[in-house]
């Protein structure tokens, strides 16, 4: 049998960030990746964060990866801005809270993981094979297996003859199949998650430059709330990338359950605000619908020539709205408007205002305050970022990437330990590695509220009436906003803690209701130019790529409880429907979120099967 | 070149099994137009030629005579059966250059005679391939996938082509093709060197020919032509590819041919079998293709192994994981309309859904809902659209 040091399930952000932890310890790893590729699984809000805690330690990307990574990686842009929008109907109110983006922060890039991961994925497996280790992607583990006498761990997947290894980081994702059969930790509750959705927007790069008002290298990240969140708890993001956005909603899966809502209504809600789709719009080329009385050849010799020309159209101003197409700017002015007179003149094309929508992608998120393991291991296995529960969630601060690679570096040094004393029992592994995370000042943030935080907020929120917030906040407002009460209030309220506090900031109040009356009352009008065409769920899932497994790798366990009924609605993709009273599946379409799998016998497809993102 | 180096419009005719395939017809009708006009414009006497390769074929000859053909050269030897590319290749390439039938096709020049002057092949996948091996053999161009051909003179001056130095290629092939590039047309030229420091031939000017472009001219039974048997030398070198069994992979299912696909879905549950046929009738009475949703490709019902091994097939899926449609009238009949499926007729002009539940998301989703079951409805249906037929054709 093959043996390796140690195996890593799960090639996202953290699981090789635990490869390439590994290989600076010089020790061998693997990492098995379902996709077919590193990144084809991926997606995430997308801003990646490197912080420098004022007590306490934490691993940052840059420590992981080195210098190299602020040189080469494909980041989008450096997040320079941080803007919270409540909404209501045309009005918005606009509060700067870059502060607290800049808070305990070294930066903050906007990502897309597809992209990101893969160079990870490079520089890991650089390392990596120096110690013969490296990455083996299209392969989905199925069980894990002691065997108690000679002290081995054996590993067996749907694709590759049963292997043992010492050890195991367990980087498989919030629906961490391994911590399913280990049993290390039950599936996440609603109540301890958020469902997020999100759309990548195309538009060039010089016009992002232009009007968001930045330079190439920075971006801002827009926050939203009030009525653009139909009533749930959570909010909208609008990302500024090199060339694209990334617009999407993350809600507390509790209050989507209450409240049943689609998730592409979720995002089209915020596209067709005034203000989003202002942000999105951008000049777009209508096809004609083709004669259909012309001759066969003659019609597909048409579809082939607009398909081209618009291609070669969007390639074409990509590059002139481009630092690159800036050298020789004016022949390609020349060139495009030639194509574009040529689709006008010969094949009917109008150019009009709309949105162009690259990829629709959604994932489950944890909320560490809520759902984080208190012992991340079982056995030999060690759980790092989503698998284990370890997201922050407090306020508009969203961070599960940063997360993920200070555990991953936690749990390849506590490997890395074990791997030299060859003692990996419970006591000198896991719980070595418990302490190394209860130390991390990111699992303080899940337990604790920070009063320097806290703060920002209040400095922020100084020029709203008193009235709105102390109609709904009265007694904590006032001790919160003078600086001896606000030390002692914090005190308090950890002493309480997060679970009894958590209801009353966490509310309507704060989300919705709130936000909507200060845009009614101080909120700018603000005018849309253009109805955005928005696609159907339909549309969206037809655009992205799949590798359809004919076995499905969901089971419906009780087709008729009231949870799988909302999943009718709450599926992404729309993958479940009603027939006699009866929830039936069908898995193809599916995107792999897990927001299904609470009542469901939930796996990941088989190796190389299911969605692949673009973006991520 | 000289005079009667290169004469007359080989086309490669193609079967499959006992049926000629259309494009070769096609093709015999475009060779047909090109040489009368060829004829009357340069005053010539060139010859449309059938090349007809394989086992007991004789009586297609009369077939290709009256659809265009003046000669038709056919090789009829057991080994020649089925399509072997190195064989066929090898035989073809022996008509090609071959000067006595050159000689009995017309006897001026006949001595001269080295290749065909045009040759054309079906641009499809036996055709692609053979076009492309033949035409190594014969040491000339080839233009594939072809939808134009045109004659004519041209002046041209070119560095490498002419040295420099204006020519006129006269009797020219332009060969057009939708582009790469989404502008109209590419034509494509097979010109022989004419520059003295690197003089060379160009003949045959061949390519291969889309089918379904061009028509096939009408049958005419007192047509004339001739017939020349050709015996070729076979070497066992190129028999060494061996057909052991064959098996057609080839799908039954051409949604682009029709103007109307009727598909069913789940909602045949209550008696499949009787259901199935039923929407057969309909679909015989509206020429349309038969399509069906994601879970029917599953078998989840039981039916005549006939009936499951026509319709519930992958290769009917229509939706993410099949086929995308942009027929003018879709019938959905016992679809519930899910995401995946509705994704695959997004693009029908004009859809409409019978199902008993007005509450299904198809009804979202088409232009006229009829509630009701399939069981009531498709026989009324089928009633009227013959009522109407007889209308419209009386």
């Amino acid at each position: 049998m093959e043996k390796y040091d140690v195996a890593i399930i799960g090639g996202g952000s953290a699981g090789l960030a635990a490869l390439k932890q590994l290989s600076n310890h010089g020790k061998q790893a693997v990492v098995l990746e379902s996709g077919s590729k590193i990144g084809s699984k991926n997606i995430s809000g997308g801003i990646l964060y490197s912080k420098k805690p004022k007590k306490g330690h934490v691993h940052n990307v840059e420590d992981v990866y080195g210098d190299i990574f602020l040189r080469e990686a494909p980041l989008e842009r450096k997040i320079t801005k941080y803007i919270l929008h409540a909404t209501s109907q045309d009005k918005v109110f606009t509060m700067d809270l870059t502060a607290a983006h800049e808070y305990e922060s070294n930066f903050g890039y906007s990502v897309l993981m597809n992209k990101l991961n893969s160079w990870f994925a490079e520089q890991a497996t650089e390392s990596a094979q120096k110690y013969g280790g490296g990455i083996i992607p299209g392969v989905h583990v199925t069980s894990i297996e002691w065997n108690e006498q000679n002290n081995s761990t054996i590993i067996k997947t749907n694709e590759l003859e049963e292997f043992e290894v010492k050890a195991i980081i367990a980087a498989d994702g919030v629906n961490s199949e391994i911590a399913q059969i280990t049993g290390a930790r039950s599936k996440f509750t609603p109540e301890q998650s958020y469902q997020g959705v999100k759309v990548v927007v195309k538009i060039p790069e010089e016009i992002i430059n232009k009007r968001f008002n930045v330079h190439s290298s920075e971006g801002i990240a827009h926050l939203f709330s009030g009525d653009i969140t139909l009533n749930h708890i959570g909010g909208g993001f609008l990302y500024t990338n090199k060339d694209t956005l990334s617009v999407g909603a993350v809600y507390h899966f509790d209050s989507l359950l209450a409240n049943p809502t689609e998730p592409s209504d979720l995002v089209n809600v915020m596209l067709k605000n005034p203000m989003i789709s202002e942000f999105i719009k951008d000049e777009v080329p209508l096809r004609r619908k083709i004669d259909k009385s012309l001759p066969p050849e003659e019609q597909l010799r048409i579809r082939f020539a607009i398909t081209k020309l618009i291609k070669t159209w969007y390639e074409l101003r990509e590059t002139y709205y481009s630092e690159r197409g800036k050298n020789n700017s004016a022949e390609i002015r020349e060139n495009l408007s030639s194509v574009s007179q040529q689709l006008t003149d010969k094949y009917g094309v109008k150019f009009v205002t709309d949105y162009v929508e690259a990829e629709y992608g959604a994932k489950l998120i944890p909320d560490g305050k809520r759902c984080r393991m208190t012992k991340p291991y079982y056995k030999n296995i060690l759980f790092v970022g989503d698998a284990a529960g370890r997201g922050i969630f407090i306020g508009p601060r969203i961070e599960g990437l940063n997360v993920g690679i200070d555990d991953a570096v936690r749990a390849a040094d506590a490997i890395a330990r074990a791997l030299d004393n060859n003692n990996f029992s419970p006591s000198y592994l896991g719980e070595y590695y418990t302490s190394s995370v209860e130390e991390s000042p990111y699992t303080r943030d899940m337990k604790q509220i920070d009063k320097d935080y806290l703060k920002i907020f209040l400095d922020a929120a100084k020029g709203v009436p008193k009235d709105i917030l102390s109609a709904r906040y009265g007694t904590i407002m006032k001790l919160m906003s003078s600086g001896s009460f606000r030390t002692v209030a914090v005190k308090f309220a950890n002493i309480l803690g997060y679970e009894r506090l958590l209801p009353m900031v966490e509310s309507e109040e704060t989300y919705v209701k709130v936000p909507i009356e200060l845009a009614e009352r101080l909120g700018e009008k603000i005018i849309k130019t253009y109805e955005p065409t928005i696609p159907s769920t339909a549309d969206r899932v037809a655009k992205l790529s799949f590798n359809d497994d004919s076995n499905p790798h969901i089971k419906v366990l009780n087709p008729t409880s009231e949870f799988m009924k909302k999943l009718i609605t709450l599926c992404p993709t729309k993958c479940y429907s009603l027939e006699n009273n009866q929830v039936m599946l069908q898995h193809e379409g599916c995107i792999e979120c897990g927001t299904c799998s609470l009542e469901t016998d939930w796996n990941h497809p088989r190796g190389e099967k299911g969605v692949v993102y673009k973006y991520g | 070149m000289t005079e009667g180096e290169y004469s007359h419009v080989y086309v490669i005719m193609e079967l499959e099994g006992v049926r000629l395939v259309p494009v070769s017809l096609e093709m015999l009708g475009e060779a047909r137009r090109l040489i009368n006009n060829f004829n009357k414009k340069y005053e010539a006497d060139e010859k449309v030629v059938a090349v007809l390769l394989g086992h007991n074929v004789k009586d297609f000859i009369k077939i290709l005579i009256e659809y265009g053909a003046d000669y038709v050269i056919y090789v009829d030897h057991p080994e020649l059966k089925y399509v072997r590319n190195i064989i066929y290749t090898k035989v073809i390439s022996q008509i090609a250059q071959d000067k006595e039938i050159a000689a009995k096709i017309s006897a001026d020049h006949s001595e001269k005679f080295k290749k065909p002057r045009y040759m054309f092949f079906a641009a499809d996948s036996i055709g692609r391939h053979l076009s492309s091996t033949v035409l190594v053999e014969l040491e000339s161009g080839l233009a594939s996938d072809i939808n134009k051909l045109e004659v004519s003179d041209i002046n041209l001056t070119h560095q490498h082509k002419t040295g420099g130095k204006p020519e006129v290629y006269q009797k020219t092939l332009e060969m057009y093709r939708p582009d790469f590039s989404g502008f109209l047309w590419t034509t494509i030229l097979c010109l022989d060197n004419r520059n003295p420091s690197n003089k060379r031939d160009y003949h045959p000017q061949s390519c291969s020919i889309i089918p379904g472009v061009f028509e096939p001219i009408k049958p005419d039974i007192n047509r004339k032509g001739k017939i020349i048997e050709f015996t070729p030398k076979i070497d066992e070198q190129d028999l060494k590819v061996k057909i052991l069994s064959r098996k057609a992979i080839q799908s039954e299912v051409n949604f682009d041919s029709k103007k109307t696909i009727v598909s069913f879905g789940r909602g045949i549950k209550d008696a499949p079998e009787q259901n199935i046929k039923l929407i057969e009738g309909l679909a015989k009475q509206l020429d349309a293709e038969i399509g069906v949703s994601l879970p029917i490709s599953k078998k989840p019902f039981l039916v005549s192994e006939n009936l499951a091994s026509t319709y519930m097939i992958p290769d009917r899926v229509i939706g993410t994981s099949g086929r995308k449609i942009s027929s003018m009238l879709y019938v959905a009949v016992g679809i519930s309309g899910a995401m995946q499926h509705v994704a695959g007729m997004k693009e029908a002009e004009f859809v409409v859904a019978i199902n008993p539940d007005e509450n299904s998301l198809i009804k979202d989703e088409c232009d006229i809902f009829i509630k009701g079951r399939m069981e009531d409805i498709i026989p009324k249906l089928i009633e009227e659209l013959k009522t109407q037929s007889t209308l419209v054709q009386a």
